[in-house]
C-alpha cells in the first residue's frame, strides 16, 4: 500500500514536472521534430539522427546519460525521456478523469436502480450485464468509428475529434457497469435495512432517502473500486492509443509512444519500452493502493477486474 | 429447472433486441452521424451513397430503418462493405472465426491450468511462496497485452531468435490446422502465452481469495474435525466449492474473447481473426464490417451469458430462482 502510494506520487510528480524538465534540464521542445539537430557528447559533436547501419533510414541517437537526450531520441529526433514525461500527463489525466466520470454516472445509476427497483431496474441491469460482458475494445471501436469523423456535437459545444475528451468519454462509458453493478447491489441491501424504513416512516422524501440515507452508505463501494477503475482506464487508454483509436497526434500518451517507437523496436528498443515500463509501474502502484484501500474499508469485497 | 430455463431464454431474447437497438442508435442516430456517407466508406461515389440510402431506407423513419438493418443482418445476411467494391461481410467473418477460435481455445486451456495451479499453490503456500506468487500475479495483470506481445516479439523474432529455445518459432502469421498441425501450433504458441498471462493473474487471485474464504467455512471445519487429510479436504471440499466462482467468470471471458476481445493479440501477432478484421475495418472506416462484428458478437455474448447462467444453476441449485427475476 505504502509502496504503491510512493510510486504513484512519484509518477504523478514526474509527469507534472514534464515542462520543467524539458525546459530547464533537457533544453528541448518535446513536440518539435529535430531531424538535423546535433549535440555534443564527450566533447564530440554528433547528429541526433544518424544514418542506419544498413544504409537505409536513420537511427536516432541512443542514451547519452547526459542531461540532453538522457535516454536517446525518437524517430524524429525528439527527446525520448521528455516525451515519456509528457505522455504521462495525458495517460494519467485520461485515467483519472474517465474514472471520475464513470464513478459519478455509475453512482447515480446504481442508486436509482437500487432505490426504485422493479422494471426500471430489471431492464437496466440486463443492459449493464451485457456491456460488462461485451469486449471493451470492440465497443470502443464502434463508438470511435461513429464519432471520430465528426466529434460529438453537444448543443452549442462540440467535442472535437482530436480532443482527448473523446477517448476519455468512450473509456468512461465502457467502464460504467464495473461500478454500477456493485453500487446497485449495495443500494438494494441498504434500501431494505431498518434505518431506511425508519426514515421512510418519518416521511422523508425520495430525494432525501437517496441522498441522505443511501448515498453515504454506498460511497465506500465506489472508493474501493476507484483505484482499480483508474488502472483499467489506463490500460484501455494505452491500448486504444496503441491502436491509434485513442489520443490523436500531436498529443501523445504512453500507449501512442509505445506504438510510435515500434519502428525502432529492433534498433532502439528503449524508445518503445520506456513508456511501457511507466505503464506497468503505474498499474502495479494502483493495484497495490487498491488492495490497501479495500483491506481498510471493506475486507470482504472482491473486485471484478475489467479486462 | 425448466421454469428457470424458459425464463432465462425469454430474457435472452429481450436483451438481443435491446442490444440491436442500441447498436442501431450508435451507428444510425448518434448526433453528428451521417450514416450513408459513413457506411459508404472513404471516397465513395454519389451513386454508392444513393444505393445505401435506398437499401437502408435512410430517408424514412427510425423504426423502418431499424427493421431494414435487421433484415440485412439477420434475414438476408447480405450486409456488404462498400469501400472495397461490394464485398459481402458475412463470409469474411466466417473465414476469420476459426483463427480467433484457435487462439482463444489454446489460451483458455493454458490460463485455466496455470491459474488454478498457482491459485491453489498460493492459498496453501508457505510463508514465502504466497507473496512471491501473488507478486508475480500483480506484474502479470499490470502488463498491457500489446506491450507483452511486443516484448515477446522482440525476444523471439529478433534478439534471441538464434537461441535454440526460440529458433523454431516461425515468422508472424497464421496457418490453418488442416493445412499443417505443427505450423498451426508453432504460430500460435507465443500468442497463446501473451493472451493468457493477464488471465492467469486474475484467475489465481480470485481463486486464492475464494479458497481462503471457503477454508473458514463450517463444512471445512467439520471435515478437519473428522480427521480428513489436508489434501483430501482441499480436493473434495474447498477446491470443489471455490471452482464454482471461476465457472461464471470463465464463461463470460471466453465468450468476450471469441466475440472479438482478442483483438489486441491478433493485431500484434498478425493473426487474421475477428478482432483484427474489425480493427482493419476501422482503419479503412469500413462501417458495415464493424456493425456486423459488433452485433453478431453481442448476440454471441448474450447467448453465452445465458448458457453460463443455466450451467451455473445446474451446478448450484441455490441460484435457481424463477429465472425471470433479474436480481439473481
Amino acid at each position: 500500500m505504502l509502496a504503491g502510494l510512493v510510486v504513484l506520487a512519484l509518477v504523478v510528480a514526474l509527469s507534472l514536472a514534464a515542462p520543467l524538465y524539458a525546459h530547464w534540464i533537457a533544453h528541448t521542445d518535446a513536440f518539435a521534430p529535430n531531424p538535423n539537430g546535433t549535440i555534443v557528447v564527450h566533447g564530440q559533436r554528433v547528429s541526433v539522427l544518424q544514418p542506419g547501419a544498413t544504409g537505409l533510414g536513420e537511427t536516432p541517437i541512443g542514451p547519452t546519460w547526459t542531461s540532453r537526450y538522457l535516454l536517446g531520441a525518437d524517430g524524429q529526433g525528439r527527446d525520448a525521456f521528455a516525451r515519456v514525461l509528457y505522455g504521462g500527463r495525458i495517460s494519467l489525466t485520461i485515467g483519472f478523469l474517465a474514472a471520475g466520470i464513470t464513478c459519478l454516472i455509475a453512482l447515480a445509476l446504481g442508486l436509482a436502480m437500487g432505490f426504485f427497483r422493479g422494471w426500471f431496474d430489471a431492464i437496466l441491469a440486463r443492459v449493464l450485464d451485457l456491456v460488462w460482458a461485451f469486449p471493451v475494445y470492440l465497443l470502443a471501436i464502434a463508438l470511435a468509428s461513429a464519432t471520430l469523423a465528426h466529434g460529438i456535437p453537444l448543443g452549442p459545444l462540440t467535442i472535437d475529434s482530436s480532443s482527448i475528451l473523446l477517448p476519455t468519454l468512450i473509456i468512461a462509458l465502457v467502464s460504467i457497469p464495473y461500478v454500477a453493478r456493485p453500487v446497485r447491489a449495495e443500494a438494494m441491501a441498504v434500501r431494505s435495512s431498518e434505518f431506511v424504513e425508519a426514515a421512510t416512516a418519518s416521511g422523508a422524501s425520495t430525494w432525501r432517502l437517496i441522498v441522505g440515507e443511501l448515498l453515504p452508505n454506498v460511497l465506500d463501494v465506489v472508493l474501493v473500486l476507484a483505484p482499480f477503475i483508474v488502472a483499467s482506464n489506463i490500460i484501455y487508454e494505452s491500448t486504444l492509443s496503441y491502436l491509434s483509436i485513442g489520443v490523436q497526434p500531436p498529443q501523445a500518451s504512453w500507449g501512442s509512444l509505445v506504438s510510435d517507437g515500434q519502428d525502432l523496436l529492433y534498433t532502439r528498443p528503449l524508445v518503445s519500452i520506456l513508456p511501457g515500463v511507466m505503464i506497468v509501474l503505474t498499474l502495479m502502484a494502483l493495484y497495490l493502493v487498491g488492495d490497501g484501500v479495500r483491506d481498510a474499508l471493506k475486507p470482504g469485497q472482491r473486485e471484478e477486474l475489467p479486462r | 429447472m425448466t421454469r428457470f430455463i424458459v425464463g432465462r431464454l425469454a430474457w435472452t431474447l429481450a436483451v438481443v433486441v435491446a442490444i440491436t437497438i442500441l447498436t442501431f442508435l450508435i451507428f444510425f442516430a448518434a448526433p453528428g452521424v451521417d450514416p450513408a456517407h459513413q457506411l459508404a466508406g472513404r471516397g465513395a461515389t454519389p451513386a454508392a451513397v444513393a444505393t445505401i440510402k435506398h437499401d437502408f431506407g435512410l430517408d424514412r423513419s427510425l423504426p423502418v430503418r431499424y427493421a431494414l438493418m435487421m433484415k440485412h443482418l439477420v434475414i438476408d445476411r447480405d450486409l456488404t462493405s462498400y469501400s472495397q467494391g461490394r464485398v459481402k461481410v458475412l463470409p469474411q467473418l466466417v473465414d476469420a472465426a476459426p483463427v480467433t477460435f484457435s487462439l482463444v481455445l489454446g489460451a483458455t486451456l493454458l490460463w485455466l491450468v496455470a491459474g488454478v495451479l498457482i491459485g491453489v499453490l498460493a492459498a496453501s503456500g508457505r510463508r514465502l511462496l504466497d507473496p512471491l506468487l501473488m507478486g508475480a500475479g500483480l506484474i502479470a495483470i499490470s502488463i498491457p497485452t500489446f506491450l507483452l506481445g511486443d516484448l515477446l516479439n522482440l525476444i523471439t523474432q529478433d534478439r534471441l531468435h538464434g537461441f535454440f529455445l526460440f529458433s523454431w518459432i516461425p515468422p508472424l502469421g497464421y496457418v490453418p490446422f488442416a493445412q499443417s498441425p505443427w505450423g498451426w501450433f508453432s504460430h500460435l504458441v507465443v500468442p497463446w502465452i501473451t493472451l493468457s498471462v493477464a488471465y492467469v493473474g486474475i484467475y489465481s487471485r480470485v481463486l486464492r481469495s475464494k479458497l481462503q474464504e471457503v477454508s473458514e467455512a463450517d463444512f471445512v471445519r467439520t471435515a478437519r474435525a473428522k480427521g480428513l487429510s489436508p489434501r483430501r479436504i482441499l480436493v473434495a471440499h474447498t477446491l470443489r466449492n471455490s471452482l464454482l466462482t471461476l465457472v461464471s467468470i470463465f464463461g463470460l471471458d471466453f465468450a468476450g474473447l471469441v466475440a472479438g476481445g482478442a483483438l489486441v493479440t491478433e493485431v500484434v501477432f498478425g493473426l487474421p481473426g475477428i478482432g483484427a478484421l474489425t480493427f482493419h475495418a476501422f482503419q479503412d472506416l469500413d462501417l458495415p464490417v464493424i456493425m456486423a462484428t459488433v452485433i453478431y458478437g453481442a448476440i454471441f455474448v448474450v447467448l453465452a451469458n445465458t448458457a453460463v447462467d443455466i450451467l451455473y444453476a445446474w451446478l448450484d441449485p441455490r441460484t435457481r430462482s424463477s429465472g425471470f427475476d433479474p436480481a439473481t
